[in-house]
């Protein structure tokens, strides 16, 4: 159809003329903001960057953390350590005795306590915020440096800050062929010292953490209640 | 701080700069002076007090009493003040809450002050504070240096009254070797487990036991324990002198070592102070 | 009248200025240098306000004394407390080395403290500074804990108990402390990986967080300003000014708040017409 002038009504060409696209038209650009499910080209490649960056990220963060953090949540694998023969801890004493750990800094110190035929080992970690606990003969009982913290033979609290009695060790007695002489005594951790000679080796092995009752929980670091309403802040342990 | 003050801030400052003077070299020749009497200062002690080294790691110790660097002092002392385990004053009230709450506090005090007043004499709550936290910490630190009762026993206590090589000397031996102070002070020596024994000759303690003794003492015989007798009573069952006490027993002392105790703590306050 | 007016420069001065034209040329750096320099502060600065800069100062003086003690410390526990001692005793003037680096700990922590009282006693971390304090918070923190682990590393009873007390204290925190405390050390208990990992952190993470927080800090200062004490004659000045401009216009002002008083342009004059 003509218009006024003459050209084609739709394009505006003169009429007869070639009416599809030229080269010299400009392309219309759609750009798609109507249309957010469209992947353009320019939303594609935005994605491409977030997704490599992610990836790096991943990449680095995830063995670097797993490398730092995972062995140092684990607990500590079980083993016994032969601090000498029975000889060395006589009935109705408490001995000082060094316990060696994995290496030298993890050496630790154990009181242990044969009495009335059980036999405990007290690890002198103080249950308030770990420093070193002193045996004091005279009064049997252990009293802590740091706040004052005090003990009574067994390692119950009976004074001062700590929210527990003293860790303990798990104890074994074994004869020189590696077969143990005995057996557990009434107490979690303790052993019977019915039938023990003093050929015979003590073994100390893991720590655990008890209450007043000297019932046994497991290892807690110190400063955490095991009983109570407080020892709900620590599930994990 | 509203927007009408936040803009006279603005204005104000910028007047302030106008009539100003160039960071070089006005502020910088300060810094400088400052820093090189600073670093004089570090040097000079450094040369003056030279750093040592102390016994090496022993992780398996039994009588080592850990300190802190002495700008923890003040944490460290914190822990002392909230002693007992209850749950309403848990251990974590001095390790956890209070310097968490003291570190929320500093990191949001320009949230917490929105005022456009700087001057200090128009901010009282402000100084008021100031002043509170600085006296806080200033004096837990100094505790912190000077309240470090050796606890141990073996170390000696200068008493004014006692002979060399009277009971009250021997006495004095047995409570210092047998680790009472790990629970009583005297003197400002030892722990607070117990009750400070400074003046507990004073006391005039008496008590009623009609049972026998573990350990006998001659002189020492009931129904009533007063005076010296008191304390050999005490020593030996905390319990019968004291229903309820927590001392443990020190029923394994000989017969002289109690009388000889007993002498030295029945004059603590009056003869030997 | 300055020195290039006189001839020509020497080869020398033309080969310095050609050297900084060229870098300036690509990185224009005399602007930013010339900007920060040349930048206008209050007049009326106290000494006090050098407090900040002195702290900076001993930083970059512990990190390089760090440094160079780091070239002859070995960070493992049989061999940590030997190191020590002979940086002590036998390594030229490793003493004092060893000396200012322990020293400047201590100045440090204090330098640290008093420039926060100064700031808080100005009134500096108010309006518009409070991003300032809060890096400069974030700082205090982590240069305790700097503290805290750099006093392990030298490895004697002192050292190690101290360290193993803290550490606790960390594991007494609710429910996540004792997985922080076991990060930290390395295990549930102290053991031979913890020596180095207090190293690590004390080398290399707090610092790495510290020279962040300073340039935070220094970014911040410098575009905001150093701030004027609040007691300066100049302040004092204008706000008297303010007041009295507030006052005179407070009297043109009546009762109500409206401008009562008008100026009549032709004041009417009673002559004649008194007696009528």
């Amino acid at each position: 159809m003509a218009d006024s002038q003459g050209n084609d009504a739709q394009n505006g060409q003169p009429k007869g003329q070639y009416s599809g696209p030229r080269a010299i038209d400009p392309v219309e650009e759609h750009s798609h903001d109507d249309d957010p499910d469209f992947i353009t080209r320019t939303r594609f490649l935005s994605g491409v960057a977030v997704a490599g960056g992610a990836v790096l990220t991943a990449a680095i963060l995830v063995p670097i953390v797993g490398f730092a953090v995972s062995d140092s949540v684990k607990n500590p694998p079980d083993r016994w350590v032969d601090i000498g023969p029975m000889s060395n801890f006589p009935d109705g004493q408490t001995t000082s005795i060094a316990v060696s750990g994995l290496s030298q800094i993890s050496d630790a110190r154990a009181f242990v306590r044969n009495k009335g035929g059980q036999l405990i080992a007290i690890w002198n970690r103080c249950a308030h915020l770990g420093c070193p606990v002193e045996y004091f003969k005279g009064g049997d009982n252990y009293v802590c440096p740091c706040h004052g913290g005090a003990y009574d033979s067994l390692g119950l609290v009976v004074g001062g800050p700590p929210p527990r009695p003293l860790d303990r060790f798990n104890v074994k007695v074994v004869n020189t062929t590696g077969q143990a002489v005995g057996g557990v005594g009434s107490v979690h951790g303790s052993w019977s010292t019915a039938v023990v000679g003093p050929t015979d080796h003590l073994l100390i092995g893991s720590a655990f953490s008890i209450n007043q009752n000297q019932q046994a929980y497991g290892l807690h670091d110190p400063g955490e209640p095991v009983t109570g309403v407080l020892s709900h802040l620590y599930p994990f342990s | 701080m509203n927007r009408a003050d936040q803009e006279a801030y603005k204005r104000d400052y910028a007047q302030a700069k106008k009539e100003g003077k160039p960071f070089y070299p006005y502020a910088i020749y300060k810094d400088h002076v400052v820093a090189v009497l600073v670093f004089a200062g570090i040097i000079g002690m450094a040369i003056w007090q030279r750093v040592a080294v102390g016994p090496p790691v022993y992780s398996a110790t039994s009588t080592f009493e850990p300190r802190p660097e002495w700008y923890f002092f003040f944490l460290f002392q914190l822990l002392k003040i909230f002693k007992n385990q209850n749950a309403l004053v848990p251990v974590i009230m001095a390790t956890f809450i209070i310097p968490n709450v003291l570190m929320v506090l500093l990191l949001a005090t320009p949230f917490i002050d929105r005022r456009a007043e700087r001057r200090i004499s128009k901010r009282p709550f402000a100084l008021s504070v100031g002043i509170v936290v600085f006296i806080f910490m200033a004096w837990l630190t100094y505790q912190g240096e000077t309240g470090a009762a050796p606890i141990s026993g073996g170390t000696t206590i200068p008493f004014t009254g006692i002979t060399p090589g009277s009971a009250a000397a021997a006495g004095e031996t047995v409570y210092l070797t047998e680790g009472c102070t790990s629970c009583h002070m005297v003197k400002g020596v030892g722990g607070q487990v117990g009750p400070n024994l400074t003046t507990i000759g004073t006391a005039g303690k008496s008590a009623t036991y009609s049972g026998k003794l573990p350990v006998p003492v001659p002189g020492a015989t009931g129904p009533t324990y007063s005076g010296a007798n008191w304390f050999v009573l005490h020593t030996e069952c905390p319990t019968c002198a004291k229903p309820g006490s927590a001392m443990p027993a020190f029923a394994s002392l000989s017969a002289t070592d109690l009388q000889n105790l007993a002498t030295f703590l029945n004059g603590l306050g009056t003869t030997y102070k | 009248m300055s020195t290039t007016d006189i001839g020509p420069k020497g080869s020398a001065t033309q080969a310095g200025e050609a050297v900084v034209n060229f870098v300036d040329d690509r990185t224009a750096a005399t602007t930013g240098i010339g900007w920060f320099l040349k930048r206008n502060i209050p007049g009326e600065t106290s000494w006090f306000q050098t407090l900040g800069f002195a702290a900076m100062a001993v930083f970059g003086l512990q990190a390089v004394t760090g440094i160079v003690l780091a070239m002859y410390y070995k960070p493992d526990p049989t061999t940590a407390y030997g190191s020590i001692r002979h940086i002590t005793d036998d390594v030229t003037w490793g003493w004092l080395v060893r000396g200012m680096h322990k020293w400047g700990a201590s100045a440090m922590i204090i330098l640290v403290f008093l420039h926060m009282a100064r700031v808080f006693i100005f009134g500096s971390y108010k309006y518009p500074r409070e991003l300032t304090w809060v890096t400069g918070a974030l700082l205090l923190i982590m240069v305790m804990f700097m503290g805290l682990t750099g006093y392990l590393l030298v490895w004697d009873q002192k050292a190690y108990w101290a360290t193993v007390v803290a550490m606790n204290i960390t594991a007494s925190a609710p429910i996540i402390g004792p997985y922080i405390a076991d990060i930290l050390r390395g295990g549930t208990t102290f053991n031979s990986d913890s020596l180095s990992r207090f190293y690590a952190i004390h080398m290399l993470v707090i610092p790495g967080g510290i020279a962040t927080f300073i340039g935070l800090h220094l970014f911040l200062v410098s575009k905001l300003g150093i701030s004027e004490p609040p007691w300066s004659k100049r302040s004092t000045r204008a706000r008297r000014a303010e007041e009295a401009a507030a006052r005179a216009a407070a009297r043109q002002r009546g009762p109500r708040g409206r401008h009562e008083v008008t100026v009549d342009p032709e004041p009417q004059t009673l002559t004649a017409e008194a007696g009528q």
